[in-house]
C-alpha cells in the first residue's frame, strides 16, 4: 500500500504517479463530455504526458540532473526558466549557509509510548490510538476514496490527479501531526485530534492556467456528487507564502477526513521547490534568522507565480 | 532591539471565536521570527501550527487578536489546568 514517508514528510507533491498498467479501469463520470470517446483518451493521454514531463522535470533537477523546465499550457520561456535557475541556485546557496541537519526520527519506545524529536510525544494510549486509527484510515482511503477520485479525474481529460502515491499520509507524520496539534492546543484530546487531521488521505489535481478556474469549480462539485461534504475550502492564491486551492472534505458515513488540493503546474512546481523551506520553517530547532530567510525565499519563489484567471470567483468555503 | 508580538486565537471545530481553544504568539525582532504556542505544560513553546495553516494547512484558523484578549485565553487555559480549591 502507497503510504508517504517522513522525508520529505507531509506533501503530496511529489513527482506525479502514473496508473499502473493493473490498476482498475475507471468508469466514466456521470456528467456528458463535450469530446467522444477516442477524442477524449487522445487528450487525457496528451494532458498527462505533459504533466508527466514537469515531473520528470522536477525529479531531475531535484537530483542536480538538469534544470526546472514548465509544461502544460504554461509554456516555458527563457525569462521564467532563468528565474526558476535563479531560485535554485538561491535554494542552494542557502543550504551552503545553513548545512542540513540531522532529521529527527520516529520511534516507539518498549513502553509502546512514540517519540519524534524531543518535542514531539505521544503516551502508549494515544500511540496505540494512532495506530490504529492510521490503519482504518488507510483502508477506507484505498477502498473507497481512491476509486471514487479516479472516477473524479475520469470526467475531465483536461486535467489529472498527479502525486498519488503520497495519497496516504504516513503514520509517524500523522502521529507528528497529532503531537503538534495536542502541543499548540490545549484541551484537545487525541482522538478529537485524530478526527480534525485534514489530510490523512490526499489527493492534488493540476491544470492548466486557462482552465484552472472552471475546473476547479467543476471538480468541488463534483466531489459533493460523490458523497463528500465539504469541511474548508482555501483560496490562497493572494498569499504570499504558498499559492493554490487547499479543500478539507469528510466522508459522512466515517468521519474520514479528505484533502484536496488544486494547483496549477506552476503553482505545484513553486509548492515543491519551497518544501525543503517549509520543512526547516516548521523545525524547532531552525533559528530564527534562517526562518526569515527562508519565508523570504517563499515569497519569492511565489512571487514568480500568474495568478490564473477567474480566481476571483473561487469563494472560501465557509465564506469568511 | 525593537520586537512586534502578533497573537492569533487557535480555532478548530470543538472550539469557537468567542472560545478559542489556544493561543500563538508569532515573534518579530531584529534576528527574525519564531512562533510559540501556550501549550497544556502552561508555557510558551515553538509550534509550527500558523505556519502549517500559511501552507495550506486546514486544521486550525488563526485570527489576529489583541494582547488582553491573548492574556484572557491564556488565563482560561491556567484555569482549567488547575482549577481552583
Amino acid at each position: 500500500m502507497p503510504v508517504d514517508r517522513p522525508d520529505p514528510a507531509d506533501d503530496p507533491d511529489e513527482p506525479g504517479h502514473r496508473r499502473r498498467p493493473d490498476d482498475p479501469q475507471i468508469p466514466d463520470a456521470a456528467p456528458p463530455l463535450p469530446l467522444d470517446q477516442a477524442n477524449r483518451v487522445t487528450v487525457h493521454h496528451a494532458n498527462r504526458a505533459e504533466v508527466e514531463q514537469v515531473y520528470a522535470a522536477h525529479q531531475q533537477s531535484a537530483r542536480g540532473d538538469a534544470p526546472i523546465v514548465t509544461a502544460d499550457a504554461d509554456p516555458p520561456s527563457d525569462s521564467r526558466d532563468e528565474a526558476l535557475a535563479s531560485l535554485r541556485a538561491a535554494w542552494e546557496q542557502h543550504q551552503d549557509r545553513y548545512p542540513e541537519r540531522e532529521r529527527a526520527i520516529p520511534q516507539t519506545h518498549t513502553d509502546g509510548s512514540w517519540s519524534s524529536g524531543e518535542a514531539r510525544r505521544l503516551t502508549p494510549e494515544q500511540n496505540s490510538e494512532a495506530a490504529k486509527a492510521c490503519s482504518d484510515i488507510h483502508d477506507e482511503g484505498e477502498r473507497i476514496v481512491l476509486p471514487a477520485m479516479r472516477q473524479i479525474e475520469a470526467a475531465d481529460p483536461n486535467r489529472g490527479l498527479v502525486g498519488l502515491e503520497r495519497r496516504l499520509k504516513g503514520e509517524d507524520r500523522l502521529k507528528e501531526k497529532i503531537s503538534d496539534a495536542l502541543r499548540g492546543r490545549p484541551g484537545l484530546t487525541p482522538t478529537q485530534a485524530l478526527n480534525i487531521v485534514p489530510d490523512p488521505v490526499r489527493f492534488t489535481f493540476t491544470y492548466s492556467p486557462d482552465r484552472y478556474a472552471d475546473g476547479v469549480l467543476a471538480d468541488v462539485e463534483r466531489l459533493k456528487e460523490i458523497g463528500l461534504e465539504e469541511v474548508k475550502l482555501k483560496n490562497l492564491w493572494s498569499d504570499e507564502q504558498y499559492k493554490g486551492i487547499n479543500s478539507q472534505w469528510r466522508r459522512p458515513e466515517t468521519g474520514l477526513r479528505v484533502e484536496v488540493q488544486f494547483h496549477t503546474p506552476a503553482s505545484l512546481e513553486a509548492k515543491e521547490l519551497t518544501h525543503r523551506a517549509y520543512e526547516r520553517i516548521r523545525n524547532t530547532d531552525t533559528s530564527p534568522t534562517e526562518r526569515n530567510e527562508l519565508e523570504a525565499f517563499q515569497r519569492r519563489v511565489n512571487a514568480q507565480l500568474d495568478t490564473p484567471p477567474g480566481i476571483a470567483e473561487i469563494p472560501d468555503f465557509p465564506e469568511k | 532591539m525593537t520586537q512586534t508580538i502578533t497573537y492569533y486565537a487557535i480555532i478548530d471545530e470543538f472550539s469557537s471565536r468567542d472560545r478559542p481553544g489556544g493561543v500563538l504568539r508569532r515573534v518579530v525582532d531584529g534576528s527574525g521570527q519564531v512562533d510559540e504556542a501556550f501549550s497544556p505544560d502552561l508555557t510558551w513553546e515553538f509550534s509550527p501550527l500558523l505556519y502549517a495553516a500559511e501552507r495550506g494547512d486546514t486544521m486550525f484558523e488563526f485570527v489576529p487578536i489583541t494582547e488582553d484578549e491573548a492574556a484572557q485565553i491564556v488565563a482560561r487555559i491556567r484555569e482549567t489546568a488547575e482549577p481552583t480549591e
